[in-house]
């Protein structure tokens, strides 16, 4: 995944304005309503060249003019999803009285179809350490050592891959690490989940 | 007697110097609830923070991960099956 979120924060601070609404009507030029729909899933991703170049010739207006709606959609976008709009009458209330209402009833419900999933993919990418993806363990029994030729001792490898859902600019965002537990360390971990998993249902209780 | 004991103790001594690769020292953790980001003013999920000190050669590295809760369980899971692995040697 190689998306960058950057110009989405900063916009995400602004509110929207009267010139983001006159931007908007200009979506009364698109040729039909999935027309609509498309432009405002991709606007809400962040702009890209390729996306103001198509909304252009979709709905034949000049590029700055293009590149001024992709940014009011992806604004009114993440408004919806930062205050959490669930409601037509929340949604509809965003828009001023003069704003047509045909093309605000269904700007409504494109935001209200694609929140669910725009909320998820935001829990998903926010801020965070490297996520434990996947867990995979080994258990070895050591026969042999330079320091004793007959032993029989068990010992747990196990690989934890983590993904990193922000890496830094030519950063991997997968990574793995391969860590060995002798047994008495491997007791100690499942005593610290233990009572991680005791305090999580305290916490999940109240 | 006391050979016994010293042979023992040596043992012990030896299978302590047995090579271990990327050996576990430690784990710390934290958890709690995320309130809000950039993107969602309420959010109300619990994350989980491990940090694991690993031997690397003569120093230590710190690994650094964040879990959710399900990933939690499945870890949790996980190391029981492999404690239950390692019972069967005993």
């Amino acid at each position: 995944m190689t998306r960058r979120r950057l110009t989405s924060h900063v916009n995400m601070a602004a509110a929207l304005s009267s010139e983001d609404f006159n931007n908007l009507q200009l979506l009364l030029k698109a040729p039909s309503k999935d027309a609509v729909r498309d432009v405002c899933v991709q606007s809400h991703k962040g702009p890209s060249r390729q996306l103001t170049e198509n909304m252009a010739s979709t709905l034949s207006i000049p590029a700055t003019q293009a590149a001024q709606l992709v940014r009011s959609l992806h604004v009114l976008s993440h408004h919806v999803i930062f205050h959490n709009l669930s409601s037509p009458e929340q949604i509809l209330a965003v828009f001023p009285e003069s704003f047509h209402s045909s093309l605000k009833n269904l700007i409504t419900k494109i935001l209200l179809e694609n929140s669910p999933t725009w909320r998820t993919e935001a829990v998903s990418d926010q801020v965070s350490l490297p996520q434990l993806k996947d867990l995979n363990w080994r258990v070895d029994l050591v026969t042999g050592s330079d320091s004793i030729s007959r032993m029989s001792v068990p010992t747990c490898l196990v690989q934890l891959k983590m993904e990193d859902p922000c890496p830094s600019a030519g950063g991997e965002s997968v990574s793995t690490v391969t860590v060995e537990l002798s047994r008495e360390s491997l007791d100690t971990i499942l005593d610290g989940l233990g009572r991680i998993r005791d305090q999580l249902s305290v916490v999940a209780g109240k | 007697m006391n050979t016994i004991n010293n042979t023992a103790a040596l043992c012990r001594l030896a299978l302590g110097q047995t090579l271990m690769v990327n050996q576990l020292l430690d784990m710390e953790w934290k958890f709690g609830v995320t309130v809000g980001t950039s993107e969602i003013q309420k959010v109300g999920n619990i994350f989980l923070q491990l940090k694991l000190v690993v031997r690397k050669g003569n120093s230590t590295e710190n690994v650094y991960m964040e879990l959710t809760l399900p990933q939690f369980y499945n870890f949790l899971h996980e190391m029981e099956r492999a404690k239950a692995s390692m019972e069967c040697f005993s």
